[in-house]
């Protein structure tokens, strides 16, 4: 538990430290969003008075606090492109994105792992350098080339499945209990739906999966190999313990504790990747909002998307670090 | 992980200049052979040359290197790959093969720029912050969590969008997200070079704090330092192209392999060249940097 605590206060330092990070980015940089967003049209006095509106005619330190104080009440400000509040923007748009998230980690992991310990313990088969082939053009390849080709080839060449979107125009989304519309379709026992759900979700998740799952089993990998060259392999496999055991139970363990801590490093390509795989797809999440946001230079939601993102992040990587703790007891003890 | 390569530049094990008793193969030669027996490293090798030299005469090469820029030839236009086009041509009658060999330079200096320049501050940071300790390395150590605590993509594109793209703006933004990576490892690897015995010799023989950090414990870093260089070279020329592609990074008629991918977006599935061979172009790119990455990674490591 203590660990647990410690674990979030460091937390807390980080965001601090975020926020201010991105609103000096924010407020001192050149550039003027509010004259962006009126438009080359707008008279002087239209552009003091929206700055006037929104505050940001004050000293730069009561602009930090307005804003941090508006975080904790869940206001986010108005966007300058839509001018409809953030915080109901995003709340509309995170369900989709955590969806795709979690499918596609879930897919990176079912994926990764099981090659990560099939190309260690077949090493220099040629199950192993087909393994490898894939996990280096998995981190290699452009995911919006990918997610292109993808698209090309079999939405709209073959029509297998759906090119845009989260689910048809002309479909009913299944009633809200989640936000997930997976869960959310089952829970309501519509079969038909799930798979048509599914069928949009398919292509962006997995997409967004590649390069994640080539980062897995490479890291696992190597991690498996350098473990099984250990003197407790060698002495539990002379005394007779059954290699799949042994690979498995201790192995695959020992081995992920390793690759873990580099897993929410990666939760940072994931997100990246997010972005633009929700933009190809016109996947309705934060990530195709961030894209717009900074297209318009709609300076009010990059802040409050980037601020989402890092927490994000950071909470992934806290869940990590907790989990680490958890398989390897060392850790919970002494330095971090 | 680098424990013994210090031998070879820390005073107390050198010894090399006192006597013609050692006949020392030069390093290079041991290196080249080594890289040489794996044939994956060879091929990186092979590409990344191939790239720098696209990168260097790259207009003397184009077979069309007007095409670059924002010509147009509408005679020619959406022609599929052929003789006399080998990567087709683009919506206004553009060379794809030379826009895609010219555009080798924009990537590359955006790579050079920004590993220069992520390591000109990380690197110090890094050793500072472990030599010294204390405060000063932990004030150091947090600024550096605050910008890891953020992913390097979403990072680069706020501040690229917020400063208007360009050039050297998509060049400063990667830079500033990517010093972090460099002062990290350097941070890790000083910590224990600083425990080292050569580093307490000098120490004790009255070498001041900032001649330690960079005589002694820099040099030490060299080979860690250029397995991340090259394999980190491919992972920012991915980040330039993403940001090229979101219509971020550097701007149109630019041919820059990220926006050559958007603009042939429109033209899919059925002019497929327009978006295959830039990204193809990437991909290549970037798996020859990872190769070689891992080869000098095996090279260097071998070496303890």
């Amino acid at each position: 538990m203590r660990f647990i605590f410690r674990r979030m206060i460091e937390l807390a330092v980080v965001m601090f430290g975020l926020s201010v990070l991105i609103f000096v980015i924010s407020r001192v940089l050149p550039g003027d969003p509010v004259r962006f967003a009126l438009g080359p049209q707008a008279t002087e006095e239209q552009i003091a008075q929206l700055s006037r509106e929104m505050g940001l005619d004050q000293p730069l330190v009561v602009q930090y606090w307005r804003l941090i104080k508006g975080l904790f009440q869940g206001d986010l400000g108005v966007s300058l492109t839509t001018f409809r509040p953030i915080a109901g923007d995003l709340a509309t748009f995170l369900p989709a994105s955590l969806e795709l998230a979690l499918f596609s980690m879930s897919l990176a992991i079912l994926v990764g792992v099981p090659l990560g310990v099939m190309t260690a313990v077949h090493r220099n088969s040629s199950r192993d350098y087909i393994g490898r082939a894939v996990a280096f053009s998995g981190v290699a390849i452009p995911v919006f080339w990918f997610a292109l080709l993808v698209q090309a080839l079999l939405s709209f060449q073959w029509r297998i499945f759906p090119p845009l979107g989260r689910i048809d125009a002309d479909v009913r989304p299944p009633p809200h209990v989640t936000g997930s519309f997976l869960i959310d379709s089952l829970l309501v026992f519509d079969i038909g739906l799930f798979f048509h759900v599914l069928s949009f979700l398919i292509l962006p998740a997995v997409v967004l999966a590649a390069s994640p799952m080539a980062m897995i089993l490479r890291l696992l990998r190597a991690s498996m190999i350098d473990e099984m060259g250990k003197d407790y392999v060698l002495t539990a496999r002379a005394n007779g313990m059954p290699r799949n055991l042994l690979i498995h139970k201790y192995v695959l363990r020992n081995a992920f504790s390793a690759t873990l801590t580099i897993i929410g490093l990666l939760f940072g390509f994931f997100i990246g990747g997010a972005f633009i795989v929700e933009t190809v797809f016109s996947w309705p999440g934060i990530g195709r909002y961030g894209v717009r946001a900074l297209q318009f230079k709609d300076f009010n939601a990059i802040i409050a998307v980037t601020l989402l993102v890092g927490l994000a992040y950071a909470a992934a990587n806290t869940v990590v670090a907790v989990l680490y703790g958890w398989l390897d007891p060392r850790l919970r003890l002494g330095r971090r | 992980m680098t424990n013994d390569i210090p031998a070879r530049d820390s005073p107390i094990a050198g010894g090399v200049e006192d006597g013609p008793v050692s006949v020392e193969v030069p390093a290079w030669r041991i290196a080249v052979a080594t890289l040489g027996k794996s044939p994956l490293s060879m091929v990186g090798l092979g590409i990344v040359l191939l790239i720098l030299v696209l990168a260097i005469f790259g207009p003397w090469i184009a077979p069309f290197p007007d095409d670059a820029g924002a010509t147009v030839n509408f005679a020619e236009r959406l022609q599929p790959p052929s003789w006399k086009h080998w990567f087709g041509t683009d919506i206004v009658g553009r060379d794809v093969l030379s826009r895609v060999i010219v555009g080798a330079r924009i990537s590359m200096m955006i790579a050079a720029f920004v590993i220069v320049l992520a390591v000109l501050i990380g690197v110090p940071i890094g050793i500072i912050a472990a030599y010294w300790g204390g405060w000063l390395g932990n004030i150091l150590m947090r600024i550096n969590e605050v910008f890891l605590a953020i992913p390097s993509l979403v990072f680069v594109l706020a501040v690229a969008a917020l400063l208007g793209p360009s050039l050297p703006v998509v060049i400063a933004a990667i830079a500033l997200a990517w010093w972090t990576w460099f002062a990290r490892l350097a941070y890790g690897e000083a910590l224990h070079i600083k425990e080292e015995q050569f580093v307490e010799a000098a120490q004790v023989s009255g070498a001041g704090g900032l001649r330690i950090a960079f005589t002694e414990i820099l040099p030490n870093l060299t080979s860690v330092l250029v397995v991340k260089i090259t394999l980190d070279i491919g992972y920012v020329i991915l980040l330039g192209a993403a940001l090229g592609f979101l219509g971020l990074g550097v701007q149109p008629p630019d041919p820059e392999w990220g926006i050559m991918v958007a603009e042939g977006r429109d033209q899919l599935p059925n002019a497929w060249w327009l978006t295959t061979f830039p990204g193809l172009a990437i991909f290549v790119t970037v798996i020859g940097f990872n190769l070689l990455g891992d080869g000098l990674n095996d090279l260097l490591g071998a070496r303890q």
